[in-house]
């Protein structure tokens, strides 16, 4: 299998992707290279290295059906063999650290259409931990001086962008009401209306995870990732990063999609209609076209704690900086807050009606 | 009905014994009532328990209680009880009861008493001179409430010792110079359901508070809509139709306000000694 090493021209050290400069860096010499000038470099380099798929590892030592879902590849700088599975393409040598991509996972229908390179580095992706422990009331407070950071990884995670428009209407019944006093009577009026808005609206780039092994709603929750800063998709980019290849093909994305759209459809549509006291939703008939597909690689930081016994996953955006994670909650602390807060929101509330209601 | 009397004879003597023993068997005396005319001296003791049911140590009690109000506060607090009285009228009779056994202070002959009638359990209450300002309608109307509970169950004497607390409070109240009336309510006992909200309320704005902390603790959750990803300026209405349907009329009937909701103050009414009265009436 394909892997593919940066070279630097200059000192031959591996080069990688750096987020300060968005330019690929070497970390020995520090010359800095134009991406477009890799683009041309990277071409070329897809021409060669197919020799090497005839290099069979799959040896006695494994078991069968053991390696169906593992790839072996070997480094180009040191020779040590690379263990990932079907779906990664880009990691680091275990051997020399040097980056490495596996070009095959992105090459002809494998290949990406957009990648948003990194723009948040390491540093601030720790960083971002600390922050996010701040001003957590119910935050137990051994868990900033005692959770351990396992794992700080930046992952190129595969999306599905889909472009969606929608058009159709939805029809309401809404009531409108008023009241006043006639002699000894309240009379209450009440107008009821049938409405209807017919309309259209349009969608880009919805991104759906396209990568089972990242949790979903995390990755739904460090979005939204900002499109315009996504570029043609170059294999450089990857380069210092971890990356995978899609396993949940598009077909299976679209409904989850559509799904998000439909919200915000009914949102926009229930927005326009005004002016009721009761709007209740009766009936709709919305066509939603979806265009094909993209696929783009968005970058997210993923971090792994163990505290306690327990796991806890964060995720950064890549490219925003937004930190998302859930953290555990001091139960002690919970009850106590609650206890006080009832018993003095108990006596307000009976000091208001000793004053007000007897 | 004779301990009364033996009780009422001694009170009497105390008084100067200057009353004959005729007088003493009439509740109203007829050589004032005949003649419409109040004596300047009080003719009865503040309690008058006639139908006898107070026993003696409680009537003594009473008593004590009573007079120590009235001397302080140059008001009679006075309590009358009867089997029975004559006429239909029974704030009639307890007008013509006070006014004519000389009962209240002063030249405005000022006091209200409080008389109940055993035998179709019938109470009333009379106010006179400044009674008639320290009881205003609502007065009366908030006495009653207080003590028809102990009326109820036949405790007299618990009946009689809060009509002289709130006699007193009420007095009090009238000589700061802000009487008790529908403006100025008494701060009455918080009802018991109160207790209730205020545990169940108390534990839903704690929760809510609590969660609400919890909350920041949860940043990961599936996303709803994709309002981020709508293309700009791309929601477009073509129709914007609200029908008219039909409209739904209800009519609610609202009593009139309660006429203690109004001005407040008291009631009266001129009585055959020539000075007006306050009362009120009812069953216990």
């Amino acid at each position: 299998m394909a892997v593919q090493e940066y070279k630097c021209p200059c000192c031959a050290g591996a080069i990688e992707f750096n987020s300060q400069v968005q330019k690929m860096k070497c970390p020995y010499c520090d010359t800095e290279f134009e991406m477009d000038a890799l683009l041309a470099y990277d071409e070329d380099l897809s021409t060669d290295g197919n020799d090497q798929l005839d290099w069979n590892p799959e040896a006695s030592e494994w078991q069968e059906g053991e390696t169906d879902h593992l790839r072996v590849y070997s480094c180009q700088s040191c020779g040590g063999e690379i263990v990932g599975d079907e779906n990664m393409g880009a990691t680091k040598c275990p051997y020399c650290d040097n980056p490495v991509v596996m070009t095959g996972q992105f090459r002809g229908t494998l290949k990406p259409d957009y990648v948003i390179p990194f723009k948040v580095d390491k540093n601030a992706a720790v960083e971002g931990l600390k922050k996010h422990l701040v001003g957590k009331k119910f935050l137990p407070k051994v868990f900033k001086e005692q959770n351990h950071l396992d794992e700080v990884k930046g992952i190129y995670v595969p999306f599905w962008l889909f472009d969606a428009d929608a058009d159709g209407g939805v029809r309401y019944k809404c009531s409108r009401s008023h009241s006043h006093t006639e002699g000894n009577y309240r009379v209450t009026e009440t107008e009821y209306f049938s409405v209807y808005r017919e309309g259209k609206i349009g969608f880009d780039n919805i991104p759906v995870d396209g990568s089972s092994k990242m949790p979903d709603d995390l990755m739904e929750s460090v979005g939204p990732f900002d499109f315009s800063g996504a570029v043609p998709f170059q294999t450089a980019y990857l380069a210092g990063y971890l990356a995978d290849k899609y396993d949940v093909s598009a077909d299976n994305s679209t409904a989850r999609a559509n799904e998000r759209a439909k919200v915000s459809i009914d949102e926009a549509f229930r927005n326009t209609v005004q002016g009721y006291t009761s709007v209740i939703k009766e009936g709709d008939n919305l066509r939603l076209h979806n265009a094909k597909a993209k696929y783009a690689l968005y970058p997210v930081w993923v971090l792994t704690t163990s505290w306690n016994g327990s796991t806890y996953l964060f995720g950064m955006n890549g490219q925003t900086g937004k930190f998302v994670g859930n953290l555990p909650c001091d139960k002690g602390l919970y009850r106590r807050s609650f206890l006080i807060a009832s018993i003095i929101a108990g006596i307000a509330i009976y000091a208001v009606a000793w004053l007000f209601f007897r | 009905m004779k301990r009364a009397f033996a009780a009422l004879a001694a009170s009497v003597m105390l008084l100067g014994g200057a009353v004959t023993a005729f007088a003493e068997e009439q509740l109203i005396p007829n050589e004032y009532y005949t003649k419409n005319t109040v004596p300047e001296e009080r003719q009865k003791p503040l309690l008058y328990d006639a139908a006898d049911i107070l026993s003696d140590s409680e009537e003594a009690n009473l008593l004590t209680k009573l007079e120590k109000i009235s001397d302080e506060h140059d008001v009679d607090v006075c309590i009358l009880t009867v089997n029975a009285y004559e006429g239909n009228d029974i704030e009639l009779f307890a007008d013509d009861y006070f006014a004519y056994n000389g009962m209240g202070q002063g030249s405005e002959k000022d006091g209200f008493m409080l008389m109940l009638s055993m035998e179709d359990r019938d109470w009333a209450i009379c106010t006179h001179g400044s009674g008639i300002k320290i009881f205003t309608d609502y007065g009366q109307e908030y006495l009653i409430k207080q003590i028809k509970p102990e009326l109820g169950k036949n405790k007299y004497y618990d009946a009689f010792d809060e009509y002289a607390d709130i006699s007193e409070q009420f007095i009090q109240e009238w000589e700061k110079g802000t009487p008790y009336d529908t403006t100025h309510r008494v701060k009455g006992k918080l009802p018991m359901v109160w207790v209730l909200i205020s545990i169940g309320g108390g534990l839903l704005i704690g929760l809510i508070y609590a969660q609400s902390i919890k909350a920041q603790l949860t940043s990961v959750s599936m996303q709803h809509g994709a309002d981020d990803y709508i293309r700009q300026n791309s929601f477009k209405l073509t129709v914007n139709r609200d029908t008219f349907l039909y409209r739904d009329v209800h009519r609610e009937y609202i009593p009139p306000a309660e006429k203690s909701g109004g001005g407040g103050g008291s009631t009266t009414h001129s009585h055959s000694s020539g000075s007006s009265f306050g009362g009120s009436h009812g069953k216990f």
